[in-house]
């Protein structure tokens, strides 16, 4: 692979763990734009880790442990708030992490933090896919039907006895926990780490994949992720052209697919639309 | 006795819904609670259920449950259906009927996946496709079974048959008998109130929060306070139609 390629590859995979983080509160209709936050937490983390002679994988185990603590942390006084109060709270959240990023000395500071080991994209892949698993078998349990019924009414759900809350809860911690392995892998890929890197933008992308790929199946924020890291690399050759049309795509597939690029339906209707015809 | 509630109240900040509220239904009877809208009939459901806060004593098949969770008293064998439906439309019908039987842990979910699907054919036909596809008369039988699913001892209705065709109507009407003959106990929350005072053997009429009448059911239809409990003190434009 050339140097552009593994980039972009490298990229790639950690929009599409970052995507898994965002989709998990998403998925029980609960917005987290906190995920950048949650991202520092577990590069930092496993940054200091390593610095201090932890191995690679241990490191990164342990970034992600880190950002599901604070994810349950901030998940239990925040999901108190509902809708636009608690984005506002997960937002809040992650400024103040990148805040105090920014004037830990111990931390590099302003000046940035330098990461020892480096993580090549093959091994990053096999993390990727080891989310993708979790998120997928998730799904398939009691626990990924009660987050969709969760989402559908929340109030409603309560009826059958569902812990809405506890749902809520959960969700938001493991989304934290992906958030920690999507940071920790990008401190080990490019080996340097600025507090500012992990801003509100960061957060919104995130959300931007795993909405646009769709929440009704495990597999739209992968789908999210790779077709809106990809695009704007294919639009590279029209230049200053080339946000307006990343822009244009996503009106686009606003208007066309409000559900997500990747629907139930639409897997559900595939095979028997040939069978029929 | 299988539900007793004693001296229930729920209020909304200032604003009582139910006010000191004392009811029972007894083990495989069907009990209705009439009133005009914004009588309380719905919080009282919820109040029953636990998902709304109330003040008051509860008693489930000889437990006080006035504290438990609402998962708990699924458990103990309560199930709401509740006002408009509420299907999870995101779920295809099989999976809303699966979360009816969220509480359960046994190996006969399966079964009984398959008794409603003979109880109910429409929704075998569309096992897989979401609760949206189905229309409002559909969606009702899908909310009954899916409460049915938790295999409850105590139904609660809230209004099963608000906003539907009168063929469905009666189809309603006629499930709740054939399955109180079967035994299961059912607390009807109706505006019908003709259908209503047909199935149920005892009624209770709610005005503004407060318990206005009880009696039995034959009584109450033929009665003249039932009407005036309902209808206000507008008896005479009520007469003034028949003329």
């Amino acid at each position: 692979m050339s140097g552009y390629a593994t980039q972009i590859a490298a990229i790639l995979i950690i929009n599409v763990v970052a995507a898994y983080a965002a989709y998990m509160p998403l998925a029980c209709g609960q917005l987290n734009l906190g995920i950048a936050g949650f991202m520092a937490i577990g590069a930092y983390t496993s940054a200091v880790l390593n610095g201090h002679g932890v191995p690679l994988g241990l490191s990164i185990l342990g970034g992600a442990c880190a950002s599901t603590i604070a994810g349950l942390a901030v998940s239990i006084p925040v999901l108190r708030a509902r809708g636009i109060y608690l984005t506002i709270a997960t937002l809040a959240f992650s400024e103040v992490v990148a805040a105090v990023l920014l004037n830990v000395n111990a931390l590099g500071g302003a000046s940035g933090f330098v990461v020892n080991d480096h993580m090549s994209v093959a091994p990053m892949a096999a993390v990727m896919v080891l989310v993708l698993a979790a998120v997928v078998w998730l799904s398939s349990t009691r626990f990924g039907l009660c987050m969709t019924a969760v989402r559908n009414d929340g109030r409603g759900t309560a009826v059958f006895g569902v812990k809405v809350r506890r749902v809520e809860i959960a969700a938001l911690t493991i989304g934290a926990g992906f958030a920690g392995v999507a940071g920790a892998l990008y401190a080990h890929h490019f080996n340097y780490l600025e507090a500012q890197h992990f801003n509100v933008l960061l957060s919104t992308y995130a959300v931007l994949y795993a909405l646009l790929g769709g929440l009704q199946t495990p597999v739209g924020p992968l789908i999210g992720a790779l077709v809106f890291t990809l695009v704007p690399e294919f639009l590279r050759s029209t230049d200053q052209w080339r946000y307006v049309g990343f822009g244009v795509c996503i009106i686009l597939l606003m208007l066309l697919r409000p559900e997500g690029l990747l629907t139930r339906r639409l897997i559900h209707d595939l095979p028997f639309r040939r069978r029929l015809a | 006795m299988l539900l007793e509630v004693r001296n229930l109240s729920v209020s909304y900040g200032k604003v009582a819904a139910v006010n000191d509220v004392s009811l029972h239904v007894e083990e495989g009877s069907v009990a209705t609670v009439l009133g005009a809208n914004g009588a309380g009939k719905t919080s009282l459901l919820n109040a029953i259920m636990g998902v709304t806060r109330a003040q008051g004593t509860l008693r489930f098949a000889g437990q006080t449950i006035s504290g438990w969770s609402s998962a708990r008293r699924v458990s103990a064998g309560m199930a709401l259906v509740p006002e408009g439906r509420r299907i999870l439309l995101s779920l295809t019908i099989e999976e809303n009927l699966l979360m009816g039987a969220y509480q359960r842990r046994d190996r006969e979910i399966a079964s009984d996946l398959g008794r409603m699907y003979e109880l109910f054919p429409n929704l075998a036909r569309r096992r897989n496709d979401p609760g949206s596809v189905l229309s409002g008369g559909e969606q009702q039988m899908l909310a009954i079974g899916r409460a049915l699913m938790a295999r409850p001892r105590l139904l609660l209705m809230d209004e099963p048959s608000l906003g539907l065709s009168p063929l469905f109507v009666r189809e309603v009407f006629n499930l709740i008998h054939s399955l109180n003959s079967s035994g299961l106990a059912i607390l009807l929350v109706e505006q019908n109130t003709r259908m209503a005072l047909q199935a149920a053997q005892w009624g209770y009429v709610l005005k503004l929060g407060r318990l206005a009448l009880e009696a039995d059911t034959e009584e109450l239809m033929k009665s003249d306070d039932l009407a005036r409990a309902y209808l206000g003190d507008n008896t005479t434009a009520k007469h003034r139609l028949h003329a």
